[in-house]
């Protein structure tokens, strides 16, 4: 009984997107999904969004209610990260570099420009698009960097803490001797960098997307 | 059950690519041919909407032009929602939907059904729905909500609020008005104390003042005030009885509606008894609380304790023990009482001998000194001014100013020089200065300006080339540039400053960055809140006008404008969608019109020599009196919706009894600087010892403010004065004369102009008044005179310890023709004439005792002419409370201009004509209402005069020869005492 309201429900819900007398005539393009501060992400952006990451990863599109919820999620977070560089005066990233990066993409996927521009046209791609997708993320991933890794200070009793965690001192008989400490000290130190940044970015993160004003439309993401 | 899963994520899945590809792309890249906005009417003019779009016919249709359109509008801040549908048309173009949801605006608020307490203002700010911010369904939640809660803690519980809502589709304003449904206020009922208490629960109810009469009327009725000065009231009793950290917390109101009563549950903690001693020196209680924080802050903690040591070392460095050293200690506690002890080593008391500057070039030692809060010991300060935060504080003035003109790397030091010349009690300051390379504008850049705006800007810089360079004066430029903008209607406007390194170590090249960002229009002017008062008269008030640039400095003065027509409680401005992009925006004004009728009552006394025995006429020259007065006043505001106002207002006391009526009419004319003024009044006054006056008046007055410190009074009056017959205390033979009603009316215009730096204790500046007066027969006077009065006053500040001012003034009235005319030449009515002398004009003498007196009684009788000079030398005594005034005051009033003279002696008893000398001496004792003031004068040449020695009976029943007998010669004192309040000029 379960199973065939289910079925009713998914047959009624795709009947309402096939093409009607009246709705083959009109079509809804595009409306607001997300705002942040006074901009706006669009449900089709959002979509947009799936498929060049889809794209870029080699995979097919998949337009589940957590995949579309995860990419706005995703896209609200640059989008305020994007906001704060522009404030901040921060640059985007230059031609050469976002080609470097593209390039080294086609490389590994496509072999050759033209296979990737074929390939994105099959995908009901823009090769502009999938340019702007790689420059902002590129932008956002070196602001982080810039924004967020001078405040991360660690001290040394902090990463002796994180070394004893680690490799415990004389718990078990057996165990193996632990690697020294100096020894061992640069790759705590970046894994602590890494775990302090990301509490400080979300931290930051929260405060953000309070002052920003982010609020998802229901009726697109409910 | 597995399979089925599976289905429904494949039939999902497709639902979802259905979804996606439900934008299909065959719309895409055909020609836009048709345009349809839903709804039809746009927030915005309809040019003003398509040029937002940015779309032209047969423009091929993409998926940027869809976003970007949507990112467009919403930017405006003007829509919820934007929807882009698409349509084919049979000529293969494509017609374009766009369905935007409105968003609204919070416009004015009330909360009306709520009998105050909380009053009106108070509810709506609960609220927090603000005036032209955006309007949500969870704000107006979260404000039933904050509504509700503030009801309760009120005593109205259960209230029911209802939040009515009225839209005006083409502002996006929606009022609200939340209708509230009260129940009878909720009465205290017993408290449920909880913890050691230490005190009974009686006593702690006692303190609360819940109770209604000591319990006898049973309780109080719930108010959030109530409760909390009720907590407050126990907590203090705690503290008075040392339980310094003592916590008094409500835990809860403890409601029971069945009786409708509250029985607030109040947590005590009274922690331990703490005693703060003090060992070493003396130290008053009040000074304690005052400088020692734990009392105020009501907790005891080592940084407060510190912070008190500090403020008591601070405390005796500035009476003079200079190394006071101080400390604190927790002592042993004693029978559950922590004590804790300030330990105080005065040290010597010592003098500041010296202040010295070193390292000084560009500045002059005075220019230094005269900025310094430090001060050597002198007659003001019998020790000097000296601590450390003095110190601080003047070497910080001494940085500043070096600062603001040039010298980015100067440094200030100080050293303390003890003993001060080898000499044991005396101590010496030393600044050292550095005052490092001064540097120099050189090139002063401003990027971002329009040409013709340069000269403009100019105006308001305090940069300049060849200048030396300032930060604070480039940080003044920059409020003054972004000023100038935003009152341009750039509101988004940013400047920066950079300042770049020449070759030269002296010169730097200073340029501004303006960004003006985009310009803000008014797109119209919102007015709401308007119950009684006429929307016209707002109008005409408001300085912003649509379509023109939003500027802040109209709004204000719009703000200002409303507010000075005194019927407005309050004034709020905003601008609606603050934040959107948009070209034009609405400006709104929220007004509470204040209540209409306002009554106040008022007590006062008044001590002057003006009083003596009324039956006997021997104090000529009158006698202190103590005379209380009350006062009444009752004003009906906003008149007609118009603001003119009605006011009585009442004064009684034994010398005077006064009654008003009087019908202001503000900004006459809808002009700021122009008022009338409408007054009827009837007085009956013993200001002179000579007789009691009876006054009935009409007058109208037009008062113009010509600028911020020139004023013109235009005024016509119309008096019916006599004397009240059994008070006259002057020769009989002038009884019908004297005591005959006089009409007079009177055209008469003043001109104030007053540019002093504090009208209630002038150190600088200027004050000048001039009355001139017709009265004429055509103006139905009884006698033709014309008036001058005229007093100048000047200040000059000579050192910074001594002020030198001077008043002068000269009145005359000369009369035309009159009726009055007989054997005593006086022409004009008694209570016309002029009076002088007392505290605020001739200190020689008491209070309006100078000029000519009656030949048998030697009462004054007033003149036709007075001078008055005062001059006084004012400065500081002791400290900064205590000053003092050498004056000399001279002058008189003349029986006329004719016989006005500058000669010091009496010729005989019936002399007047002459100047009278006084010297003396005054202490001023600063108040926040100005200077107390106490004057003793010394008369050089006091005026003898006939005087009579018996009753006003005896004087009018005994036979000639008697009254001979009973006449004497009299003077006024040598020796004059004056008491008020202010400056005597």
């Amino acid at each position: 009984m379960h199973f065939v309201r289910h079925l009713a429900l998914t047959f009624a819900l795709l009947g309402a997107c096939l093409p009607q007398p009246d709705a083959i005539a009109r079509e809804l393009l595009d409306r607001v999904a997300i705002t942040v501060s006074l901009e706006v992400i669009t449900e089709q952006e959002i979509y947009e969004q799936v498929r060049i990451a889809a794209f870029l990863d080699g995979k097919e599109p998949e337009y589940t209610q957590q995949t579309l919820r995860d990419t706005a999620d995703r896209m609200v977070m640059q989008r305020l990260l994007l906001l704060d560089m522009r404030a901040n005066g921060f640059p985007m990233p230059g031609e050469e570099e976002l080609e470097a990066a593209l390039e080294s993409s086609r490389q590994e996927h496509w072999g050759s420009q033209e296979s990737f521009e074929k390939s994105a046209r099959d995908s009901n791609l823009d090769p502009l698009a999938i340019r702007m997708f790689l420059r902002s993320a590129m932008a956002t991933l070196k602001y982080v960097d810039f924004r967020f890794r001078p405040a991360v200070r660690l001290s040394e009793s902090e990463l002796l803490e994180r070394y004893l965690q680690r490799y415990p001192q004389g718990v078990e008989e057996n165990m193996p001797e632990p690697p020294p400490f100096e020894e061992v000290r640069d790759a705590l130190e970046s894994e602590l960098t890494e775990e302090t940044m990301n509490l400080t970015i979300e931290r930051w993160l929260e405060d953000a997307r309070a002052q920003a004003g982010v609020r998802y439309l229901p009726e697109v993401l409910p | 059950m597995r399979v089925s899963r599976v289905l429904i994520s494949f039939l999902l899945s497709m639902l979802a690519s259905s979804i996606a590809l439900c934008a299909p792309p065959d719309y895409y890249d055909k020609p836009i041919g048709e345009l349809v906005l839903i709804p039809r009417r746009q927030p915005m003019p309809y040019e003003e909407f398509v040029e937002l779009l940015d779309i032209q016919p047969g423009m091929p249709l993409t998926a940027e032009l869809v976003r970007g359109v949507i990112q467009r509008l919403y930017a405006t801040g003007r829509f919820e929602q934007i929807r882009i549908e698409a349509d084919l048309l049979p000529t293969d173009e494509v017609q374009l939907r766009i369905e935007t949801e409105h968003r609204w605006f919070v416009g004015n608020v009330t909360v009306e059904g709520v009998k105050a307490p909380p009053n009106p203002g108070e509810l709506r700010n609960a609220t927090k729905l603000t005036l032209g911010m955006e309007f949500s369904q969870r704000d107006e939640d979260a404000a039933v909500s904050a509504l509700e809660l503030m009801l309760e803690k009120n005593g109205y519980y259960g209230a029911e609020v209802l939040p009515v809502h009225q839209y005006f589709d083409q502002t996006q304003q929606v009022n609200i008005t939340f209708y509230v449904q009260t129940p009878r206020r909720a009465r205290y009922g017993m408290p449920v104390f909880e913890g050691p208490l230490e005190f009974k629960d009686g006593k702690l109810v006692s303190r609360s003042n819940w109770e209604r009469w000591w319990g006898l009327l049973g309780w109080k009725d719930v108010t959030e005030s109530r409760t909390q000065a009720g907590i407050a009231r126990i907590r203090r009793l705690y503290q008075k009885n040392d339980y310094m950290m003592a916590q008094v917390r409500l835990l809860d109101m403890g409601f029971n509606p069945e009786e409708n009563q509250v029985h607030p549950q109040v947590e005590v903690r009274p922690g331990s008894k703490v005693e703060i001693g003090v060992e070493g020196a003396k130290l008053s209680g009040g000074k304690r609380q005052q400088l020692i924080p734990v009392f105020e802050e009501q907790s005891v903690d080592r940084d407060l304790l510190v912070e008190g040591a500090r403020n008591i070392e601070e405390y005796f460095q500035t009476r003079g023990y200079f190394n006071a050293d101080v400390r604190f200690e927790d002592r042993e506690p004693e029978a559950d009482r922590q004590k804790i002890v300030y330990l105080i080593d005065q040290g010597e008391r010592k003098r500041l001998m010296q202040v010295q500057i070193e390292g000084n070039q560009f500045f002059s030692n005075g220019d230094i000194l005269e900025r310094l809060y430090v001060t050597p010991a002198s007659f003001q300060f019998r020790r000097g001014r000296l601590s450390e935060g003095y110190i601080r504080q003047d070497v910080e003035t001494i940085r500043n100013l070096y600062l603001t003109n040039g010298f980015r790397d100067v440094e200030v030091n100080y050293e303390l020089e003890d003993p001060f010349d080898g000499k044991q009690g005396q101590i010496g300051l030393k600044f050292r200065i550095d005052e490092g390379p001064q540097v120099f504008v050189g090139s002063l850049q401003i990027n971002g300006l329009k040409p013709e705006e340069r000269e403009q800007i100019d105006l308001l810089l305090t940069t300049f080339e060849n200048q030396p360079f300032s930060v604070v004066n480039a940080t003044a430029d920059r409020d003054n540039i972004l000023s100038f903008f935003y009152n341009l209607g750039f509101p988004d406007a940013t400047f920066d400053f950079r300042v770049l390194s020449t070759d030269s170590e002296n010169l730097v090249d200073v340029i501004f960055d303006l960004d003006r960002g985009d310009q803000t229009y008014v797109r119209e002017v919102l007015v709401s809140g308007l119950v009684a008062t006429s929307p016209e008269l707002v109008h005409k008030r408001v300085e912003i006008f649509q379509g023109e640039p939003l500027s802040q400095r109209s709004m204000v003065e719009t703000q200002r404008r409303l507010y000075d027509l005194g019927i407005f409680a309050k004034v709020d401005m905003a601008v609606q969608n603050p934040v959107g992009d948009e070209e034009s925006k609405y400006v709104l004004f929220q007004l509470e019109e204040s209540k209409r009728y306002s009554a106040t009552f008022g007590f006062g006394a008044e001590i002057a020599r003006i009083g003596g025995n009324q039956a006997n006429l021997r104090s000529a020259t009158g006698a202190n009196t103590f005379s209380p007065r009350v006062q009444f006043e009752l004003t009906r505001l906003n008149m007609f919706g118009v603001a003119h106002s009605l006011s009585f207002r009442s004064r009684v006391s034994n010398i005077q009894q006064r009654a008003l009526v009087n019908y202001l009419a503000p900004q006459f004319r809808d002009r700021d600087n122009l008022n009338l003024a409408f007054t009827v009044l009837g007085d009956q006054s013993r200001d002179i010892r000579t007789f009691t006056s009876r006054r009935y008046e009409a007058s109208l007055q037009l008062g113009q403010r010509v600028n911020l410190a020139r004023n013109v009074l235009y005024r016509v009056a119309w008096r019916q004065t006599g004397i009240v017959q059994d008070t006259l205390q002057v020769d009989p033979g002038l009884i019908p004369v004297l005591a005959t009603p006089a009409k007079v009316g009177i055209i008469s215009a003043t001109l104030i102009e007053d540019k002093r730096d504090d009208p209630t204790d002038s150190t600088r500046g200027i004050y000048t008044s001039l009355d001139f007066g017709f009265a004429s027969r055509t103006l139905f006077s009884g006698s033709d005179f014309g008036r001058f009065l005229g007093r100048n006053s000047t200040y000059h500040r000579v050192s910074p310890k001594l002020v030198i001012a001077r008043t002068t003034t000269l009145g005359a009235i000369e009369p035309v023709t009159s009726r009055f005319r007989d054997r005593t030449g006086f022409n004009i009515p008694l209570p016309e004439r002029f009076f002088a002398g007392g505290a605020a004009s001739h200190r020689g003498f008491p209070e309006n005792q100078a000029g000519p007196r009656d030949g048998v009684t030697g009462f004054p009788i007033g003149g036709d002419m007075v001078f008055v000079n005062g001059l006084e030398a004012r400065f500081p005594l002791i400290g900064n409370s205590l000053g003092g005034v050498l004056f000399h005051d001279a002058g008189n009033v003349y029986s006329n201009a004719r016989n006005f003279s500058f000669r010091v002696r009496q010729k005989n008893v019936e002399d007047f004509n002459y100047m009278v000398h006084a010297v003396g001496f005054g202490i001023r004792y600063q108040t926040p209402i100005g200077p107390f003031r106490v004057d003793l004068a010394y008369s050089l040449n006091p005026p003898s005069f006939v005087g009579f020695r018996g009753t006003r009976e005896e004087l009018l029943g005994l036979p000639e020869d008697v009254l001979l007998l009973r006449r004497e010669r009299q003077s006024v004192g040598r020796f004059q005492f004056h008491f008020s309040l202010g400056q005597s000029f």
